[in-house]
């Protein structure tokens, strides 16, 4: 077979590090070859804290895919989360040239680049520039090709994210010579894979919890409008526990998904769980409420964080988010989390669900945003992101570091 | 007539080799904690309350009270303004050195947050640093639900108080609501707070004043305490009744100073103090210690004190205070002490007895520089992040005011149980 139909998508994340690699046949189909997971060292709130660490799992991971799906891979496509990312909202404007009045393509390049032009700060560079609807003369418009009108205007959501950080990541990547051909917000990822096109249509907001970070998109009317990531995560949750009842961050992890639950129940009160159960030398019971106690103030305060900042941009509209809330991520599987999800933010709420036609280990939720970026990569950028520059953003990276 | 004499002779020898000791309570949270110290049993020791605020000071019950900037507060406090605290202390650091040179232990008390706090406990760090003295803090971080302004301020001063002093010990007050009982008032957490650091300082009083069965003297303290900088930790424990050993070393195992974002498993010094009846066996302390040296894992010296008190019976209180130097810190920059300086260009005394070593023909008339080695502060930027726990190395999590990384339940002051 020829090893550009293989495509790679690694997940550099707090907890582990996730490849998978599908074969593409046919217009638009692919099979997963080959998919790994190691667990993730050096890196802390989905930031490299430890280049050499890091880099050395996620090319272990690699290479045990590769070895699996006895394929070499010369490209990946390479998901992106930590704080340091940061949207904008920005509007171009442009009034129509021709005479008559017809929108031509040059208008719509033009309104695209004036959405486009802002300059960051030195030290930042743009990821993604996400589209939405055209506007003509006040009309919301799919395409404006053709169609009549004086003002043309389109807004677009710019992600952009601090260049060293970003650069960390393309360096492993880079350090066994492969190319990365895009980078993809994780949660865009996740949503590519986990939303219908009727549900992005109707209003959704994806909430990706991993180990360091929590990172959502907000669909509304089919166009992703906002996106965020908080260096909140399944590690936080670990972290108060193991501070909370004072036990190893080891057992705290054991008891996070054995006995914990998102929520506190009166109930919970008078009932007693063991960390091992297993009558090891050191083994004592503790109170489920404190538990549950100390879990439901994290996740509540997450979910909360997220609330408010789609308050902050007069995006919590529940008759624009139709569809609700879906959660994916290692911290998914949280039980009661989804109750949580739907109490603070006033919406439906459900784990989300990765498609059926993958191998049934892959259908976990800490797979989606791996599966979502090969989706990405057969088909969807063209939909959802605006990849040209992206591609200009990886050159200048390049030359930035001379790597070779 | 000579008998009299000598009698007063070997009076005045005890009390000057006695260890003075200085607690100063500073600003309303220091005066608060100190003024309940009962040690007047020790005669070396003295409790001083310092503040801004005259009222305070008179309210008080402390005997020797110190009004600090008097002429620039007029004895009204500082308003909670950090600029007018060190003004006023700046005013009196003639004072304030007057006040406490010759002592050899300095134990400062202080509540961070406000004006004089953590103004006042800088100034008298630096004005310390001049004297011999061992220099210990014991500071309370402010209540989350004081509001980030507070907390900026607390974090600064600890930080900036850090630098200057041998040993700091931080207790954020945010624990207090963990720790009180279900409803518990204000006025009860702060009694618990200053129980605590009560405790951990008459641990060090009587450490260094109470004859017992293993003995210790500052020079001790000292070896701990070495050096500026680093983190202190402290955590205290106590039993009585049948099973008292066992009792109060899981008291101590499970106090909650010792669980804090910081870990006390990797400290680089330990000093562990029991008081206990006379009906303690020497066994019990062996086990005692052995127990703890195990369980925190200290990777060198254990000092070890025991003291019989006569009012404990079937009973014991122990206390633990070490230190964990930083990694930027430097390991081997003792306090400057008489007997510690030396001069660099020495010949060794060995090769100088022996006379068949080769004496100079000449002297060079140039006389070799003498190198003062002077005690160096260190590195600032490693200190904030010194304190983070899992999550140390990472940017800082700051949403609101508030560091994310730290629980949330403690933020919100959400009680846990956990027996």
């Amino acid at each position: 077979m020829a090893q550009s139909s293989v495509i790679a998508a690694i997940e550099i994340g707090t907890s582990k590090v996730v490849v998978l690699l599908g074969e593409i046949f046919g217009a638009n189909a692919m099979n997963i070859i080959g998919h790994s997971v190691c667990s993730s060292k050096g890196v802390k709130k989905g930031i490299i804290t430890d280049l050499n660490l890091a880099s050395d799992c996620v090319h272990a991971a690699i290479l045990s895919a590769e070895k699996k799906a006895q394929v070499q891979i010369d490209h990946v496509y390479l998901a992106q989360t930590g704080q340091h990312l940061q949207g904008d909202f920005n509007v171009g404007m442009a009034n129509v040239s021709s005479a008559d009045g017809v929108i031509s393509d040059a208008d719509v390049e033009l309104v695209k680049e004036d959405a486009k032009r802002r300059t960051l700060p030195p030290g930042r560079t743009y990821i993604h520039h996400i589209q939405n609807r055209f506007v003509v003369d006040g009309r919301e418009l799919e395409n404006p090709l053709s169609h009549k009108g004086s003002r043309l205007q389109v807004g677009y959501w710019s992600v952009h994210g601090a260049s060293k950080f970003v650069s960390d990541n393309l360096r492993i990547i880079r350090g066994i010579d492969l190319e990365v051909r895009d980078l993809i917000l994780s949660s865009i990822a996740s949503g590519v894979v986990l939303l219908e096109e009727s549900e992005k249509e109707n209003g959704a907001l994806v909430i990706d919890i991993g180990g360091g970070t929590t990172d959502y998109a907000l669909y509304q009317k089919g166009y992703i409008v906002k996106t965020g990531v908080i260096p909140v995560g399944g590690d936080h949750v670990t972290n108060d526990l193991s501070i909370g009842l004072r036990i190893a961050r080891k057992a705290a992890e054991e008891f996070k998904f054995k006995h914990g639950r998102a929520y506190h129940k009166t109930s919970d009160r008078d009932e007693k769980v063991w960390l091992f159960g297993d009558l090891t030398i050191g083994d004592r019971d503790y109170p489920l409420a404190s538990i549950t106690k100390i879990i439901e103030a994290r996740i509540t305060e997450l979910f909360e964080i997220i609330r408010d900042q789609l308050k902050a941009s007069n995006l919590m509209e529940p008759d624009l988010i139709a569809s609700g809330v879906y959660l994916s991520g290692g911290t998914a599987r949280l039980s009661g989390i989804s109750e949580v999800a739907g109490r603070v933010l006033g919406l439906d709420a459900r784990v989300a669900e990765c498609p059926d036609d993958v191998a049934e280990e892959l259908q976990k939720p800490e797979y989606s945003t791996a599966l979502g970026l090969l989706h990405y990569a057969l088909n969807g950028q063209d939909l959802i992101v605006d990849t040209t520059q992206p591609a200009g953003f990886l050159r200048r990276i390049r030359r930035f570091f001379q790597f070779d | 007539m000579d008998s009299a004499t000598a009698q007063v002779d070997l009076a005045l020898e005890s009390s000057a080799s006695d260890t003075r000791i200085m607690i100063l309570g500073l600003g309303g949270a220091g005066v608060n904690c100190v003024q309940n110290f009962d040690l007047g049993a020790y005669g070396s020791v003295r409790v001083v309350g310092l503040n801004t605020d005259l009222q305070s000071l008179q309210q008080s019950q402390l005997a020797e009270t110190f009004l600090i900037g008097q002429n620039s507060t007029h004895g009204l406090g500082t308003g909670g303004d950090v600029a007018v605290g060190t003004q006023a202390a700046e005013d009196d650091r003639e004072r304030i050195y007057e006040l406490i040179q010759g002592q050899d232990l300095l134990i400062l008390v202080a509540g961070l947050g406000g004006g004089t706090g953590s103004a006042v406990s800088q100034v008298i760090a630096q004005v310390a640093a001049k004297t011999e003295a061992t220099v210990l803090a014991f500071v309370n971080q402010p209540f989350s639900f004081e509001g980030p302004h507070r907390k900026k301020i607390a974090e600064q001063a600890e930080g900036d108080l850090r630098q200057l002093v041998h040993g700091l010990f931080s207790l954020p007050n945010d624990l207090l609501m963990q720790e009180g009982a279900e409803g518990s008032s204000v006025i009860e957490a702060f009694a618990l707070a200053n129980q605590w650091t009560q405790q951990a300082i008459e641990s060090l009083v009587v450490l260094l004043l109470k004859n017992g069965i293993i003995n210790q003297d500052l020079n001790a303290l000292k070896a701990v305490f070495s050096q500026c900088g680093g983190r202190g930790f402290y955590g205290v424990g106590s039993a009585a009744g049948p099973d008292y050993v066992q009792k109060a070393l899981a008291q101590l195992i499970q106090c909650p100073l010792l669980h804090l974002n910081q870990d006390p498993h990797d400290s680089d010094n330990l000093i562990v103090h029991i008081s206990a009846g006379q009906d303690l066996a020497l066994a019990a302390v062996n086990e005692l210690v052995a127990a703890i040296r195990g369980h925190f894992g200290v990777a060198q010296a254990v000092v070890v004190s025991a003291i019989f008190d006569e009012h404990l019976s079937q009973s014991l209180k122990m206390c633990i205070l070490g230190k964990r130097n930083l990694q930027a810190a430097k390991k081997d920059t003792p306090i400057p002490t008489k007997s510690v300086v030396t001069k660099p260009m020495n010949v060794p005394s060995a090769i100088a007895a022996d006379p068949s070593s080769q004496a100079p023909v000449h002297k060079s008339k140039l006389k070799r520089k003498e190198r003062i080695v002077e005690h160096q502060d260190e590195f600032q930027f490693i200190d904030r992040d010194a304190d983070r726990g899992y999550f140390v190395k990472t940017d800082h999590n700051e949403y609101g005011g508030e560091d994310l990384d730290v629980p949330t339940f403690m933020r919100k002051g959400i009680k846990i149980k956990r027996s």
